[in-house]
């Protein structure tokens, strides 16, 4: 904390020290937040990395007084502008609240009131405080909207959140914690469930306010989002600081071994061919991955297009052709809506094409009979982006496996051994065969929805999103799964994603889809090293990079 | 520490949160945590069965006995509840009376179920054409009232206690159907009847295996509430004249019955009508709450 104090910056904000918060259950008392310390001066900003569940979002309600009813709070100071809020009562804390600290809520697409136009969302912000008439109020909106970057402020005003973007809503919601102007912001999660292009636009807000003297709380999953834009790193796991100190350190040189692991897992184009986790492989050697020119999987000008309830037609996907070759990783990358995973679902016969053909192994198979199909199916395996409704929440983990091995046995019984080592080949062992699936955490249900589609011995893997709904270190310990399996199985993969990281780290080959085409196709050195298409390089223009600043001498 | 270790720490939590040691321990946890309101209403259930199975055991008189000296009496230690106007005990008469209305009430919510199944269920898997023919049925059915729709179905058949759980039966089907469709269409486009499609099972496995089961979990607490439902229908049948006859002590015909004596003897009246309310709010408590708790624990 020495260098935070040394930092010559403006008046000191927020001030806390040893904050802990715990909840109240029916189980006794269970704390959340141990031991917590930030310092915010004037014009900084502070972001707090942490997984799911490492108490990131209830620390900094709790500086707000928005923890909880049964929240328990202590802490030696808990100070805003020398003043403890503590002690504040519930009408200081009002105040406090948007007059003195704007709150980003975490998750834009229900933040917003659906029945409300945005305008009445920031004019319920700004009379909060202050009086004001009409007219004024529709200035101070637009002006609001302009700052965050909202074009046509004036038309977008009377709009409602249904018919704005993820991208404008966030901008909204952004300016509804700025209506009273207020010197600090907490910004919870602000680009999670964003398009690479949109987060970028909606990190190039944030820095504009930084710009403007706006002191920032920034609380994110993701190490490459903060490490533009924070001036300090606080990171955080099972409720407690594990590191903390300037930007440039934390990233350049983490002391504590979980911000090492964690800066590791971000997969990239460093970490191409390597492991990710310090999980010890499965298997006890890698195998020489076989790739050949044979093609398994072809499609040829797929189109396939949606009717809207005006009766208008949308094209999902037009004239998509891929082809997929024996023992490599087809990396499909694209924002939401781009038609990737309409591709993943023409490729397995779940929805039908109204133009093209799709070839295993040069056959068309889905024109072939039920059997035929049914047979097919079974060689090609599909990994789907949410793991838990996947499942039927009826059946435990042995009952879902054994179910595919009987399907695919060739009418051998199915004996508990079979069911146990192909958990063991994903990292899982006994104890969860038992288990159902609500009781299995998000990296366990994707790896018990993997073995599955191991289960039925395929040729063919598709995997649509399966590790963006996961945090990093999960992300990188299924990452490595795949990358063993693949070298073991010389399986042949589509793996689909919005990450480029991802992508760039696992696929061989990568196909850029945006608007139901592909805009550009090669390797995936060539093409992230040297993108052709416009579209590409701005996907690749707006990634944010996980490489600390140069060092700047704090003191 | 690395991530690897902590993860596996925090997954051995998992599972110690998720598998508790012995079933017991697990077992004395969760009855701690039902409430109050629920625990009474699960007595009152209980004592319905009781007498249901056993009525009696539970009383001293018969139904049918009559005391001429005692006839509209109170509240005393030897007729609880008082007698009515020939001097019959009125508890024996409501515990007896528990029986037909309780085995009504069973048979009713039976009766609805099995003519609601294959409706609902046709009404969201088959051909379209299909589908829509049963699904307007459904439509035209429910546009009638259940109490109307029994009155008619009992008029036809003829009063019986038997005919009258045919006739709320019948009444009540077109809303079950309803339900079941709904769940049906909704397991149909759900996670994981597309997996199991994708993974090469056959139509009609799919349809045994997954969308048939599920489409009916949640409908076993709504069946619960049914029979408190059911209950108060038929009661409400015999109470109109239209359902179970007198001298029988089925809880309608007892406040039909009471109603003649209302000003004499108000008692006989409250006392049945309040059994009715007790016992199907009883049923819908506790059935609520099995509903929620199974909700709860599964998405």
């Amino acid at each position: 904390m020495s260098r935070i104090e040394n930092e010559r910056a403006g008046e000191m904000l927020f001030d806390v020290h040893n904050l802990n918060v715990g909840f109240q259950t029916e189980d006794g008392y269970k704390p959340v937040v141990s031991n917590f310390n930030l310092r915010l001066y004037q014009g900084q900003t502070v972001a707090i990395v942490g997984e799911s569940g490492s108490g990131k979002t209830v620390a900094t309600r709790a500086l707000l007084g928005l923890a909880g009813e049964n929240a328990v709070l202590s802490a030696q100071r808990l100070h805003y502008r020398g003043q403890s809020l503590l002690t504040a009562s519930e009408r200081e804390l009002k105040a406090l609240r948007g007059a003195q600290v704007g709150y980003v809520l975490q998750d834009a697409l229900v933040s917003l009131d659906p029945l409300q136009p945005v305008r009445r969302e920031i004019a319920e912000a700004l009379r909060a405080h202050q009086k004001l008439n009409k007219s004024q109020i529709r200035q101070r909106i637009i002006e609001l909207l302009t700052a965050v970057g909202v074009p046509q402020p004036e038309i977008r005003m009377n709009q409602y959140p249904g018919e704005l973007s993820g991208g404008l809503r966030q901008r909204a919601l952004i300016a509804t914690a700025l209506a009273q102007n207020p010197p600090v912001i907490i910004a919870d999660e602000p680009t999670t469930a964003l398009d690479v292009l949109v987060q970028g636009q909606v990190l190039a807000v944030l820095k504009e306010l930084i710009k403007t003297g706006t002191s920032l709380i920034l609380i994110s999953h993701d190490l490459s989002v903060v490490a533009n834009l924070a001036d300090f790193i606080l990171v955080m796991k099972a409720g407690e600081v594990l590191e903390s100190g300037p930007t440039a350190q934390v990233l350049g040189n983490p002391r504590h071994a979980y911000t090492q692991a964690l800066i590791k897992a971000v997969p990239g184009p460093k970490t191409r061919g390597k492991r990710l986790s310090d999980a010890p492989g499965i298997f006890p050697q890698r195998s020489l991955v076989g790739r050949s020119d044979e093609v398994v999987l072809a499609a040829r000008h797929l189109r396939k297009s949606f009717k809207a309830p005006n009766g208008q037609r949308i094209d999902a996907i037009r004239d998509v052709s891929l082809q997929l070759h024996q023992g490599e990783v087809l990396g499909i990358v694209g924002q939401s809506g781009s038609g990737k995973s309409t591709v993943a679902r023409v490729l397995m016969g779940l929805t039908t094409c109204d133009e093209g053909s799709v070839l295993f192994h040069g056959v068309q198979w889905l024109k072939g009979n039920q059997l035929e199909l049914r047979r097919v199916r079974g060689k090609i395996a599909m990994v789907y982006q949410d793991p838990y409704s996947s499942f039927d929440p009826r059946w435990r983990v042995s009952r879902i496996l054994n179910d595919v091995l009987t399907l695919h046995g060739d009418g051998k019984k199915v004996r508990s051994d079979d069911v146990l080592r192909l958990l063991k080949t994903v990292g899982l062992d006994a104890r969860h065969a038992n288990a159902y699936p609500i009781h299995l955490s998000g990296g366990q249900r994707q790896r018990v929805a993997i073995a599955r589609a191991l289960a039925v011995n395929p040729e063919v893997l598709i995997l649509d999103e399966a590790v963006s709904a996961l945090d990093v270190s999960i992300q990188a310990q299924i990452l490595d799964l795949l990358a063993d399996l693949r070298a073991q199985y010389n399986l042949s993969i589509i793996f689909i994603s919005h990450d480029l990281g991802v992508i760039h780290h696992i696929a061989d080959r990568v196909l850029v889809m945006n608007e139901g085409e592909v805009v550009e196709e090669g390797a995936a050195e060539q093409l992230f090293t040297a993108p052709r298409h416009p579209y590409t390089q701005a996907l690749l223009k707006a990634l944010p990079k996980l490489e600390p600043v140069p060092f700047k001498d704090a003191a | 520490m690395n991530i690897a270790t902590a993860q596996d720490q925090a997954q051995a939590d998992l599972h110690a949160a998720a598998l508790p040691a012995s079933p017991a321990v697990r077992l004395l946890r969760q009855t701690r945590q039902i409430p109050l309101l629920v625990w009474l209403s699960a007595l009152v259930m209980m004592l319905t069965v009781w007498a249901t199975i056993a009525p009696g055991t539970l009383v001293h008189y018969l139904p049918l006995d009559t005391d001429l000296g005692n006839t509209l009496a109170p509240f005393s230690a030897q007729h609880w509840l008082g007698t009515d106007e020939i001097g019959r005990d009125l508890y024996a008469r409501l515990v007896f009376g528990a029986r037909e209305s309780f085995l009504i009430g069973i048979l009713a919510m039976t009766i609805a179920i099995v003519l609601a199944a294959p409706l609902g269920f046709l009404s969201a898997l088959p051909p379209p054409l299909v589908r829509g023919s049963v699904d307007r049925l459904i439509e035209v059915l429910l546009s009638f009232p259940t109490l109307l729709v029994a009155l008619m179905f009992v008029s036809i058949l003829g009063q019986s206690p038997f005919n009258v759980a045919v006739a709320v039966g019948i009444g009540a089907a077109p809303g079950y159907a309803r339900l079941i469709r709904g769940q049906t269409l909704l397991v149909r486009g759900s996670g994981y009847v597309e997996a199991a499609i994708a993974l090469g099972h056959s139509r009609a496995r799919v349809l045994l295996q997954h969308v048939i089961p599920n489409a009916i979990r949640p409908l076993i607490p709504v069946t619960g509430l049914g029979v408190g439902k059911s209950i108060v229908w038929s009661s409400s049948l015999s109470f109109l004249g239209l359902g179970v006859k007198p001298p029988s002590s089925e809880w309608g015909a007892l406040l039909a019955a009471g109603k003649a004596q209302l000003l004499a003897s108000p008692s006989l009246i409250v006392v049945p009508g309040t059994a009715v309310v007790l016992v199907a709010l009883s049923f819908s408590t506790v059935f609520s709450y099995l509903q929620a708790r199974a909700e709860g624990a599964r998405t």
